[in-house]
């Protein structure tokens, strides 16, 4: 028995359930250094915005207890750079091209959404109404379910790619944001973005990160996410990416017996640039052991007595 | 560069720890077993070294540069600054670190017989001297080690024994009392040299900057940066630039021309 690793995600059907996440990849040129990007289920790359944003001051990143805090701040060169700079590269890897796109006002989600509906090579959007770390736009849209709607149903009409909606964990009821996205077209959700958090030196009394509060990520933060995916996963019936600390396919098996058709890395990749391919094999051997044929099969197999 | 090809050298390594030394308070200085990185570095790049043997907690490496190369061995220096380099630090003769590297971008070589001034301050030393020893004429170089007090020098081998060393410690505890950027000033003044390659406390950096600028003389720091990935994909270590906008110091870096860079 060969196992089969293949996952369908809405219309996408990816080779294995192993994505790279958003923001932890750049544009995939330095990560194809360490391994190929076509062992990859998809690639999801960095935030993009219309315009070239320079991002954060430094210190942009600070370690915590098993995690991460980061307040890059959607560092990056605009979304014509994208399309005419590092797609063409990206088309070359074989691998599935989902960009995230940040807007910081709903039409600018639409306008996005309308321009790279036309890029060659682009699989899918993923809608960051997540992001902590920058003023206008973010995680604005992602606390409250009016936003989640509004932006994804403006992206749902500017384009026929498949929408995935990027939700922020920093809400008091995860399945409410969830449901105003399906709600709104969304064919697919990502959960979890970074936990809003902060940190301070003792001693200057100062914050640890120029912007004061930053995103936490890492295994510190895996718990929460795969309770919301748990949560999510019962209450609609879209498709779920989880991600939130993960390293190994322990790790990810937790998202997808919880509920989760795929996953993806973000900080495990900052540690480990070839973890990714490490998941996929322990994903495989746990297959075997288990006579699993279809890791669809497994999806959602929690066994609770609830 | 082609686009996704690994740079020269560059891969994760297990590498095995041959010695351990105290080269000075709270400084280790570590040689590890690891031919490829030997035959492959550049002084100026780093190593990301696993800290934790599950990679889980602490999570990230810790980015730290190549003190010196030698056929199948290439030196650390660990400064003790927290949970992390303290565990590194403890690593004893035998036991195997898991590295990544060579990464970013190194020093530019000197001309033959270009007299040159490597001003260091604290463990910022160890990237200079991995370029001393790779100079063809050491004896045409003047090195200025700046450090807080006498017990934080290094006593790196291969340093202390040099003609044109010289030392300056903030409270005058040993050499002159001051600043190694002190020292640089008075090189520029009497028998200034082509170029300057510093490393070490930024307050240091902008110092030797700008005196190297105003003098027109060529000048290379090393930054150091908070670094999440060291491999370039999470953006955390930004550099301001002069031009405007941030580069990364793993990757565009951390040497950088000191003209490049917007200092405070």
């Amino acid at each position: 028995m060969t196992p089969d690793l293949s996952v369908r995600l809405g219309p996408l059907t990816l080779r294995n359930p192993v994505m790279v996440a958003s923001g932890c990849c750049g544009f995939g040129q330095e990560l194809a250094e360490w391994m190929p990007l076509s062992a990859l289920g998809a690639i999801v790359v960095k935030g993009t915005t219309l315009r070239p944003r320079r991002g954060n001051p430094p210190p942009r990143v600070w370690e915590t207890p098993a995690g991460m805090l980061n307040a890059i701040g959607l560092q990056n060169d605009g979304v014509q750079d994208l399309i005419e700079h590092k797609l063409p590269w990206l088309r070359e890897q074989d691998v599935p091209i989902i960009v995230n796109i940040a807007g910081e006002t709903v039409g600018e989600f639409a306008e996005l959404a309308r321009v790279l509906d036309r890029a060659p090579g682009v699989a899918a959007l993923e809608l960051n109404v997540s992001c902590p770390n920058v003023r206008a736009g973010g995680m604005q849209f992602g606390v409250c379910t009016t936003g989640v709607a509004e932006v994804t149903s403006a992206a749902r009409e500017a384009t026929r790619l498949p929408i995935i909606t990027k939700l922020s964990p920093n809400v008091t009821d995860i399945v409410e944001m969830a449901r105003a996205a399906v709600d709104a077209g969304a064919d697919a959700l990502s959960l979890i973005n970074t936990l809003l958090g902060m940190a301070i030196d003792p001693e200057t009394r100062r914050p640890r990160l120029a912007n004061i509060t930053g995103g936490l990520s890492g295994p510190a933060v895996r718990p929460v996410a795969v309770r919301m995916v748990w949560q999510v996963a019962r209450a609609v019936r879209v498709p779920i990416i989880g991600l939130g600390g993960i390293s190994r396919a322990e790790h990810a098996l937790e998202f997808i017996i919880a509920g989760a058709s795929a996953v993806c890395i973000g900080t495990g990749l900052f540690a480990d640039p070839r973890c990714p391919i490490a998941v996929v094999d322990g994903l495989r051997d746990y297959m075997e052991r288990h006579g699993i044929e279809r890791l669809g099969d497994l999806r959602g197999a929690l066994e609770a007595a609830v | 560069m082609s686009e996704g090809a690994p740079r020269p050298g560059q891969d994760h390594y297990v590498a095995q720890v041959r010695t351990n030394i105290g080269v000075a308070d709270g400084h280790r200085l570590l040689t590890l077993i690891c031919p490829e990185v030997a035959q492959t570095a550049v002084p100026g790049q780093f190593l990301q070294i696993r800290v934790s043997v599950s990679g889980q907690d602490p999570l990230l490496r810790r980015p730290i540069c190549v003190a010196a190369a030698r056929e199948d061995e290439v030196d650390i220096v660990v400064r003790v600054a927290g949970r992390g380099t303290d565990l590194l630090a403890r690593e004893t003769p035998g036991a195997f670190v898991d590295l990544l590297g060579p990464l970013g971008r190194g020093f530019t070589r000197p001309g033959r017989h270009e007299p040159v001034a490597l001003v260091g301050g604290g463990v910022g030393v160890a990237p200079l001297h991995f370029l001393l020893t790779s100079l063809a004429d050491p004896s045409r170089v003047r090195v200025l080690l700046g450090a807080r007090t006498r017990a934080l020098l290094p006593r790196q081998p291969g340093l202390s024994g040099l003609e044109g060393l010289r030392i300056a410690t903030d409270d005058g505890s040993e050499g002159h009392h001051g600043t190694a950027a002190d020292l640089l000033a008075g090189v520029l003044e009497t028998d200034p040299p082509h170029r300057v390659y510093a490393c070490g406390p930024q307050p240091m950096l902008a110092a030797v900057a700008r005196l190297c600028i105003q003098r027109r003389i060529v000048c290379e720091v090393s930054l150091e940066e908070r670094m999440a990935c060291g491999i370039g994909v999470c953006m955390g270590c930004a550099v301001p630039m002069a031009g405007g906008g941030y580069t990364r110091a793993c990757r565009e870096g951390p040497v950088y021309d000191a003209r490049a860079v917007k200092w405070e």
